[in-house]
């Protein structure tokens, strides 16, 4: 690993910078934690209310309506971007060598809790009956201003970091990084201030699915790119097969992702050629997809094996893998004669779920698995519990993708039948709720591991012991993932 | 790390305004955007005086001739009398089966018992030798269960019949 080669002006520098962020990242890091496994047992339920609709049928709170968006919604406000936001906090400090003041990390630390308070009384809202009823935009109206400002207070300094960056070049996760930063707000208050001000019903839908879409590809991708192509040529030891490949990427996503969105209601009441673009803007960022999986193949070419040892590694390369597959499974949801049977199925909650808990979540897990350790001081507690980790996690987030398009094939097969009654596409779709229930039990195990060793490196009880925690291997038996897989020391990235 | 030579309050200061600025003009845009369009709902533009005289008593003329020809559809009557039956007839059971409900899987039970009775009684009168009688079943090949169903579906068609 190239923090071998690093001299110890190097170590010393990297250690401050890390210091600066401590706190910050931490609290996203273990408030995300937190979230993640309230999700969870919100996703398990609302599963399991799918399947059992009378089960507390005399309760409002326990309904479908209600649990759904409450989970959807603390996973994407609660996990997926607390942790994004914890990441982008930390690579944007080690890519550009400038670190937080006191001054900016105690902004980033309020407006920390500020974010939590709000995603907590917005869950609660939902819950309750306060929702909005429209997809990843659940939350009160009167909550949003309150969780723009707070990201706002957050990511800002990303900005001052990259003006004033040290390193001379430009890192291509910088640029991912930048993108991301910038492009939420822009998302988030457009949504809002169209839907907010009296759009009408068909607008106000067709805005939300844009916002979900670019949500997806302005903001989730962007981070687990800007992960992957910080973690892969760290862990491989070499660098970046191709940088003119990597920035492809990023603009391709830049001028494609804005386009998307409309083609979740292909053949409904817009103008056809808002689905039509939309829909051709989907299956055009698959050039990125492919680019990008082309690049870490060929950076990883030769040294594969690390993925067996390295727990960053591995949670991001199969991030990566499901992030390929969200791009051809979202373009085939773009082509009419398959979306026209699946816009309404079980099949757009897999895909939706395959954004945030798949390719997002295993890349974050990644990232958190290298940059935890660097700002605790001390290493996870066991490489087995990441293995059981990683494989729940994999097979949960499979099934529910596997069993969720096999679902809504036949349960949009159903609905497209005119002779046959509506209720028997939800009855045929039952025994793959059943399955949506097994796999979230499954992630919802996986993520006790996870919660649970977070837990012990937040209070100082990681592995103080030399040697990173690899997986196969026993603590601190080798001393770097390289060693392990028997390959030799390339290069300084 | 103040060294650098980039890395100075005021660049710092400068980009972090810079910043700002973008995430508010967003906003800005957005609003923009909307008063461009001079986007107002039906009672927000009627407040603003957006229509003229005429146009206002136009509009409510429409409304009038809408709401008239509703209450002509209307026969308020006919509603009080259904209320006033409605009302005075007691909460009965629906005879209506929930498909899946208990009574609806006793019944299906009930009728596949039936027809296997009737099959059987078919069969042992049938002169047709190639239709094999029908035997009672062996003492070690599952009767309880044969047996169990049968009872239930008798007892289930029995209950619904009382009904």
């Amino acid at each position: 690993m190239s923090d071998l080669n690093a001299t110890s002006e190097d170590i010393l520098e990297r250690a401050e910078i890390d210091k600066s962020v401590r706190f910050p990242v931490m609290l996203f890091f273990t408030s995300a934690a937190v979230w993640l496994f309230v999700a969870t047992a919100l996703g398990f339920l609302s599963s399991l209310k799918l399947a059992v609709p009378t089960m507390f049928q005399d309760m409002p709170i326990f309904g479908y309506g209600r649990l759904f968006p409450a989970h959807m919604n603390a996973l994407v406000y609660g996990w997926a971007m607390q942790a994004g936001m914890g990441v982008i906090l930390w690579i944007m400090v080690r890519l550009t060598r400038v670190g937080l003041g006191r001054l900016q990390s105690t902004c980033v630390i309020v407006a920390g809790h500020v974010w939590n308070f709000a995603v907590g009384l917005g869950t609660f809202g939902i819950i309750f009956g306060a929702g909005r009823s429209l997809p990843w935009l659940d939350f009160p109206a009167w909550l949003w201003p309150l969780l723009g400002a707070s990201y706002l207070l957050i990511t800002i300094w990303v900005i001052p970091m990259y003006r004033v960056r040290r390193a001379g070049g430009v890192y291509v996760s910088e640029l991912f990084i930048i993108g991301a930063a910038v492009w939420f707000p822009w998302i988030f208050i457009t949504a809002n201030v169209f839907i907010g001000n009296g759009a009408a019903p068909v607008m106000a839908a067709g805005t939300n699915a844009w916002f979900i879409s670019n949500l997806i590809y302005f903001w989730f991708a962007p981070v687990s790119l800007a992960v992957a192509y910080y973690i892969v040529p760290k862990i491989a030891g070499r660098p970046i097969y191709s940088y003119p490949l990597a920035k492809m990427a990023f603009w391709a996503l830049a001028i494609l992702a804005g386009w998307t969105g409309f083609q979740r209601f292909m053949g409904g009441p817009f103008p056809a050629w808002m689905p039509a673009i939309s829909g051709a803007a989907s299956v055009f960022i698959l050039i990125a997809v492919i680019a990008t999986a082309t690049n870490l193949l060929m950076t990883l070419r030769g040294r594969s094996r690390l993925w067996e040892f390295s727990p960053s590694l591995r949670f991001t390369m199969f991030g990566m893998f499901l992030l390929a597959m969200y791009g051809v499974l979202a373009g085939l949801n773009a082509y009419f004669p398959v979306g026209k049977y699946l816009q309404f199925s079980h099949f757009l909650v897999g895909l939706d779920t395959l954004a945030v808990y798949g390719f997002f979540s295993m890349t974050i897990f990644g990232a958190m698995y290298f940059i935890v350790p660097r700002i605790t001081g001390c290493e996870w507690v066991s490489g087995g519990m990441i293995r059981w980790h990683f494989w729940l996690s994999a097979y949960g987030i499979l099934t529910v993708v596997l069993v969720m398009l096999v679902g809504g094939i036949a349960q949009g097969g159903n609905m497209a039948d005119y002779a046959t009654r509506f209720g028997l596409s939800v009855e045929n779709s039952q025994g793959y709720v059943i399955g949506r229930i097994l796999a979230w039990l499954l992630i919802g195990i996986s993520n006790l591991w996870f919660v649970y060793q977070m837990g012990l490196m937040f209070i100082g009880r990681g592995r103080k012991t030399e040697g990173p925690t690899l997986i196969h291997v026993e603590p601190g038996s080798v001393a770097t993932s390289e060693a392990a897989a028997g390959l030799t020391s390339e290069e300084v990235v | 790390m103040s060294e650098h030579p980039a890395d100075s309050s005021e660049n710092r200061l400068r980009a972090t305004v810079a910043g700002a600025l973008t995430f508010v003009s967003f906003g800005l845009l957005a609003g923009l955007v909307l008063w461009i369009a001079d986007f107002k709902t039906g009672a927000e533009a009627t407040e603003s005086g957006q229509f003229t005289p005429a146009q206002i008593e136009k509009r409510d003329g429409n409304l009038k001739e809408v709401v008239s020809a509703q209450d002509s559809l209307f026969d308020q009557k006919k509603v009080e009398a259904s209320m006033a039956s409605f009302s005075a007839s007691s909460a009965k059971a629906s005879s209506m089966i929930v498909p899946g409900s208990e009574t609806d899987l006793k019944n299906i039970a009930g009728n596949a018992a039936k027809a296997a009775a009737e099959k059987a009684a078919a069969a042992k009168n049938s002169e047709d030798p190639l239709v094999p009688a029908q035997t009672a079943p062996a003492p070690e090949s599952k009767p309880k269960k044969s047996n169990e169903g049968k009872a239930k579906g008798g007892k289930a068609a029995g209950a619904q019949q009382s009904k």
